[in-house]
């Protein structure tokens, strides 16, 4: 099955002015995850330095018999968060980090707390019984590659948490961990231990700093406000972004 | 099976060598299930907004980390024996990937290549 195509090409004939073409492109298997909108962006030129006329469209196929929602989070290196979340750890280093997320923002530092350690964490994060499972959500370092641990939910194994990716250029990551149902349904607040292993490529610690818990649920009416937006005053620059915390 | 990643294996593992096990029997009030998995979300387009519990899609490249047009050299790791390895993934008892071997000659540069999947014992 074709997952993308070039349907449509003229060199600049014809009646074309320019070279154009159209292309397509598919994602079935991919459940990208987004809230209210979800920029899709093309590189254009060989780094994007290439102005081009173009249109597009694109089809989103949902459906209103499943959602997601996000559950819980802790800050890790946050005292009160660390507390409310009976966070644990031994031999850790608490440090930070002003780096990118790679992609269209890479260029817009993001400073955030870093939780690196090469022992067993572990922590709670509360979530909905009626869930189909959960996803954990790491924002980790990819400075060093192949971070590797054991999960354990509530004392039963989970698997194995393997991030391949590095990037020393944009740090900052969105790592993703799915804990099967079998471990979560009719569950108030799950434990989960993270026990660090050396990965393949002689990475020994483990980075982070939160984990969000994101349940998968039916749909449901968010009735909780949406905190203050701060920071919102603009410097002059490229992008601005406030802080928006729940 | 020379299966690297595999190494540091947790002796638990044998427990989850067969990731449909344990699922509680049906699904949620008002849900459709987990929908289609893995080849099978490639064959029922009909379920193409399903969301799959339990089940994750990876996606990796090889372009330039810098976002620069350095689109080269950027595998994920080199095997001892000089494979790239150019995607990897894990799940519950198996390890899936990708494999180029950089083959260079007067004519110029080719690759050979390999995916596997693997399982971890």
């Amino acid at each position: 099955m074709p997952l993308t195509g070039n349907p449509a090409y003229n060199p600049g004939i014809e009646g074309f002015a320019n070279d154009t073409t159209g292309t397509c492109r598919l994602f079935p298997a991919e459940a990208i995850s987004f809230g209210q909108r979800l920029p899709f962006t093309i590189q254009h030129g060989s780094v994007d330095d290439v102005a081009s006329n173009y249109s597009s469209v694109a089809f989103w196929y949902g459906q209103p018999t499943y959602s997601t929602q996000v559950a819980d989070s802790v800050d890790t290196t946050d005292a009160a968060s660390r507390q409310s979340h009976n966070y644990k750890v031994s031999g850790d280093t608490v440090s930070s980090l002003s780096s990118g997320f790679p992609g269209e923002f890479a260029s817009v530092p993001v400073a955030l707390g870093l939780d690196t350690a090469s022992s067993a964490i572990s922590f709670q994060l509360a979530i909905n019984p009626a869930n189909d499972g959960v996803r954990l959500t790491r924002i980790s370092d990819q400075n060093l590659s192949y971070q590797t641990a054991n999960v354990y939910i509530n004392g039963s194994p989970a698997g194995m948490w393997v991030e391949p990716w590095n990037n020393p250029d944009y740090r900052w990551l969105n790592d993703v961990f799915e804990i099967p149902v079998s471990l979560t349904r009719g569950q108030k607040a799950i434990n989960v231990q993270i026990v660090p292993m050396t990965g393949v490529t002689g990475t020994s610690v483990w980075t982070a700093a939160q984990y969000e818990a994101t349940v998968l649920t039916v749909p449901f009416t968010d009735k909780q406000s949406p905190g203050v937006v701060a920071d919102l005053a603009a410097t002059g620059g490229q992008y601005h972004f406030g802080d928006h915390k729940r | 099976v020379n299966n690297p990643g595999c190494a540091g294996a947790h002796p638990d593992r044998k427990a989850l060598a067969n990731p449909s096990s344990g699922q509680p029997a049906g699904t949620l009030p008002g849900s459709v299930g987990k929908g289609p998995v893995g080849w099978d979300s490639y064959r029922q387009l009909d379920q193409l907004p399903a969301l799959r519990s339990g089940t994750e899609t990876r996606d990796f490249d090889s372009t330039d980390p810098a976002q620069t047009n350095a689109d080269f050299d950027h595998p994920l790791r080199v095997t001892a024996d000089g494979q790239y390895v150019i995607a990897e993934a894990y799940g519950p008892g198996a390890r899936l990937g990708m494999e180029l071997e950089p083959k260079i000659s007067t004519n110029g540069v080719g690759i050979s290549q390999e995916a596997f999947l693997t399982p971890c014992r």
